[in-house]
């Protein structure tokens, strides 16, 4: 079965001071019909970045590279009515802030019903209806009421299912969460989150789920991907994720969270700090604050290999796989 | 029914809402009567030595002043009875033109409204528009109208009135350098250098403030959902740019049309155009106080009203700021 | 680059180092050049009468109108004056009236401003709405009423302008000073027993800084017309005396007689102080934006 959405190889680079910058350097991922990947990250992997991408709205003087495929087209030369149709039927996003991502001047309704109504030519008593059906959805009470308020007097929580109402308003094949439920106090968070997933396996869209919280993306996501200074460095199912990682950084990533069951002696931090991709030297990314680096690491250029149960990047991933998460001992350092 | 009693409560926010405002205005309106009343005991020496000062007055027109100006009397009684002189329409006596003030001024005030007007417009229809084009596309175009834009408001109005007699009156001789006019044609025609010379910083400045909003706008994270949700470029920059760049922009393009009220004053000077503002510097000259204070309440109190109208117009603009309107 | 890059890679002294990261960068190259400009025209405000030789006072009614001539570059106005001479003496006047206007209007809305944000409460509400209610009086309607009641002059037109522009300065400092209150610094200085006096003179305002130095570039500015509208109405500086805005306005007659020298060139030395003003009013604003 080929990929709904096929991401290969892509590279971005944004003007900074005049100057390109890359921010992704190598994003290699795909997501099936109706499956939900999750792209995990910290701040500067460009997780967000490669989320914009796909949906086609990069910052002004971007320039791309490598190939995102969506359904076999690629989406990268898209241009006016086939743009606008792959961000009708193809891509939807949500984004992080609804309140900085809805316009406060236009009531909830407009917002709701314009894709509808615009781009799919219908009238306004059926995309009314048909917003109300999707409030009703998405668990907010009184949708009629709620059409006709401004954003500002919804909470945060509120607006946040809105949002995702209407990312499926118009019906679309996969959906982009950028870090959906991060703005949210921890409680909304656990709802949104269960109304997006419910909503999404009952309509078959797909997902693809940005988040820096990797216990959310195994959760939700059926396979997780890790990525770290604008590039993926690993990508598995995420039932094996916690117990097998295929790459030293996710492996620190998990020892990271303290387990709430027992009591730890220290918090295991990685020393450093996350980088960002044009920040990388050259080699692995990650070398420099890996403890199983070898000098090796240091020198060429690094491709993302097939292994069996998943991709990494990690050239010694055949002989450190297994021992990724056995303890270490003294350093307080995963 | 529910939905009528939101109706009704809605409404009577919104009466609430004005009802405040005006209150305000009131209450703005009577603190610049009294600090211009009250102007005329700052002045060194008495009240009265002031009024007459450089001037010899007969004992009738003493007798005449002391009793306009209640001279006698406590200084809260002496503001009541100007004050409700006003209000009642009578402005005292002018002090050289021995006539009631009001009769001066009534024919002054359309030269000085007919001005404040037509740079008016041509803030809002040059003003704006640059700001539009400029805004919406970024390039060369938009340097250029703003880099002109920057220069231009550079030059303060009577020197663009100087230099606007120069060119086009005295050497091109197109326009007449002096006067009102007759009819309103001739009016019309005896305002362009003079509307053009008051608007022209403005004009800039609003053309600046427009493109900065609308830059603002465009690069706002709500444009940028619109835009991943696919929408024509045409409907996003109509409903989603424009709309609510607007908002801003009408509030500074009211205040910029009230600071002409102060600006009218140097025009009508320069181009004799016997309004409000040049009898105010003839009167100054002429140490008429009375003239003074009633055309100072007049700009001052024509001022405040336009700002409260452009306060009112932004909140109805904004549904953000709370009037009680109809919203569930 | 870290600072001690910095230190290491130039002889340059580390307070003007500091001072170019800090202001340097962003000033550009328009920000540079309009200070050039301004540096140019206050040396001529204050030196140049000292250097120029001619008489700026000197009717020759031979020369009125007189084109440029050895020794008069500018040419003479109406009364045979010459023309130079009276620009950069009129350079005092029209440059330096503003400067005492940005001063006393920067200090009174600043101690109004910064005690009303600090103190807050019931005296703050009261500060805002006399605020709001003296902006319906426009500084130059103001001055024209302290021209009346006083004698026409400099001073008095100044004084009165500083105060028509005390409520705008004071709203700058007030909201900036508010923000800038409301951040957490403040709440630990505070605890650590700072007094308000020093937490508002030794952290607050030099945090402010950047809008303080905007507010005052661009009052000067507006004051810079504002005088010389007044002088050239006869309101202000009163002529024969040399001021830009004096010498627009006696220059109409030759205006109209076809020989607009006079009003042209005092006109041009106004622009160009207004535009070097406004160029780095912008550049300074943009700054103290970024920076926030």
């Amino acid at each position: 079965m080929s990929a709904l959405l096929e991401i290969e190889g892509l590279t971005v680079s944004l003007p900074v001071d005049r100057l390109p910058r890359v921010v992704l350097s190598d994003v290699t991922v795909s997501i099936a019909e109706g499956e939900a990947v999750g792209l995990v990250g910290e701040s500067g992997s460009g997780k967000s970045m490669t989320a914009r991408a796909v949906g086609r709205i990069l910052p002004r003087g971007a320039i791309t590279g490598g190939r995102v495929d969506f359904d076999g087209v690629d989406v990268l030369g898209l241009e006016g009515g086939d743009l606008r149709r792959y961000r009708t039927e193809g891509v939807a996003m949500v984004f992080q802030d609804p309140r900085a991502h809805t316009n406060p001047v236009r009531r909830v309704g407009d917002f709701l019903t314009e894709s509808m109504r615009t781009n799919l030519g219908m009238t306004s008593a059926v995309s009314t209806a048909r917003a109300i059906e999707l409030l009703e959805s998405v668990g907010i009470d009184d949708p009629p009421r709620r059409m006709r308020q401004y954003p500002h007097q919804l909470s945060g929580g509120m607006l946040q299912r809105v949002m995702i109402a209407s990312a499926l308003a118009v019906r679309p094949r996969l959906i982009l969460a950028d870090e959906p439920t991060t703005a949210l106090d921890v409680t909304t968070q656990a709802e949104v989150m269960a109304i997006l997933d419910d909503l999404r396996r009952e309509h078959g869209v797909a997902l693809l789920l940005i988040t820096h919280d990797l216990e959310l993306a195994s959760a939700v996501c059926d396979r997780t991907a890790v990525m770290y200074a604008g590039a993926v460095l690993q990508e598995q199912p995420s039932a094996t994720l916690h117990d097998d990682p295929l790459h030293p950084y996710t492996a620190a990533l998990v020892r990271a969270r303290p387990e709430i069951s027992s009591t730890s002696e220290r918090l295991l931090a990685i020393p450093g700090r996350p980088l960002s991709a044009f920040e990388a030297p050259q080699g692995c990314a990650f070398a420099p604050r890996c403890s199983h680096a070898v000098d090796a690491c240091a020198s060429g250029s690094l491709a993302l290999l097939d292994v069996p149960g998943g991709r990494s990047r990690c050239h010694r991933i055949d002989e450190v796989r297994g021992t990724l998460l056995a303890p270490i001992d003294g350093g307080g350092h995963v | 029914m529910a939905a009528n009693y939101d109706g009704s409560v809605a409404a009577m926010t919104i009466v609430r809402f004005l009802v405040g405002r005006l209150i305000a205005l009131v209450i703005t309106l009577l603190i610049a009567s009294f600090l211009i009343y009250g102007a005329l005991f700052i002045a060194p020496g008495t009240p009265l030595s002031f009024l007459t000062r450089g001037r010899t007055v007969s004992p009738e027109d003493l007798a005449a002043i002391k009793a306009q100006y209640h001279l006698d009397e406590p200084f809260i009684a002496q503001y009541g009875h100007w004050l409700g002189g006003i209000l009642h329409g009578d402005f005292g006596s002018s002090i050289v033109g021995k006539a009631p003030v009001i009769s001066l001024i009534s024919g002054r005030t359309l030269n000085t409204v007919a001005l404040v007007l037509c740079a008016s417009a041509l803030i809002l229809a040059v003003g704006l528009v640059v700001g539009v084009v400029a805004g919406l596309k970024p390039g060369w175009v938009d340097s250029s109208l703003m880099l002109t834009a920057t220069a231009a408001m550079a030059i303060p109005a009577f020197v663009a009135a100087i230099a606007l007699i120069a060119v086009f009156a005295v050497n091109l001789k197109w326009f007449p350098v002096f006067g009102a006019g007759e009819g309103l044609t001739d009016r019309l025609y005896h305002l362009v250098l003079p509307s053009v010379a008051l608007a022209l910083a403005s004009v800039a400045y609003v053309a600046r403030l427009t493109r900065a909003s609308i830059r603002s706008e465009a690069d706002s994270d709500h444009v940028q959902t619109a835009i991943s949700r696919g929408l024509p470029s045409r409907v996003i920059t109509q409903r989603h740019i424009l709309r609510n760049a607007m908002i801003p922009i009408v509030t500074v393009a009211g205040l910029t049309i009230g600071g002409l009220i102060a600006g009218a004053v140097v025009i009508e000077q320069v181009f004799q155009l016997n309004g409000l503002g040049s009898y105010l510097v003839q009167a100054v000259g002429q140490k008429d106080f009375p003239v003074v204070q009633a055309i100072c309440l007049l700009l001052v109190a024509a001022f405040i009203v336009l700002n409260t109208l452009v306060d009112i117009a932004y909140s109805f603009l904004d549904p953000r700021v709370n009037v009680g309107r109809q919203n569930g | 680059m870290s600072i001690l890059e910095v230190q290491s890679a130039s002889p340059e002294p580390v307070i003007l180092q500091r001072a170019r990261r800090r202001w340097g960068g962003s000033l550009g190259m328009t920000g540079w050049i309009a200070v050039a400009v301004l540096a140019l025209l206050a040396l001529v405000a204050i030196v140049g009468p000292m250097l120029v030789q001619t008489d700026p006072d000197s009717i020759s009614l031979f020369d009125s109108f007189g084109p440029p001539a050895p020794g008069h570059p500018l040419g003479f106005d109406g009364q045979g004056r010459d023309l130079f001479a009276r620009l950069v003496f009129g350079a005092r006047s029209s440059l330096i009236g503003p400067v005492l206007v940005v001063i006393i209007s920067m200090t009174l809305g600043g101690i109004i401003a910064v005690s009303a944000a600090w103190i807050g409460g019931t005296y703050d509400s009261i500060v805002a709405r006399v605020i709001d209610a003296l902006f319906a009086f426009p500084g130059l309607l103001l001055a024209i009423v302290a021209v009346a009641l006083f004698e026409p002059g400099l001073l008095a037109a100044s004084i009165a302008l500083s105060i028509g522009y005390t409520p705008y300065v004071a709203r700058i400092i007030r909201s900036a000073v508010l923000r800038e209150r409301s951040l957490p610094y403040v709440s630990a200085l505070t605890v650590q027993g700072l007094s308000g006096t020093t937490i508002a003179l030794r952290h607050l305002l030099p945090n402010c800084s950047g809008i303080l130095v905007a507010a005052a570039t661009l009052s000067y500015g507006y004051a810079l017309i504002d005088l010389a509208a007044l002088s050239f109405i006869g309101l202000g500086v009163q002529a024969p005396q040399s001021d830009w805005g004096v010498m627009v306005a006696s220059g109409i007659p030759g205006i109209l007689a076809g020989f607009p020298q006079e009003s042209l060139y005092a006109g041009l030395c106004i622009v160009i102080a207004v535009g070097a003003v406004n160029l780095l009013g912008d550049r300074i604003t943009a700054i103290a934006e970024a920076r926030r």
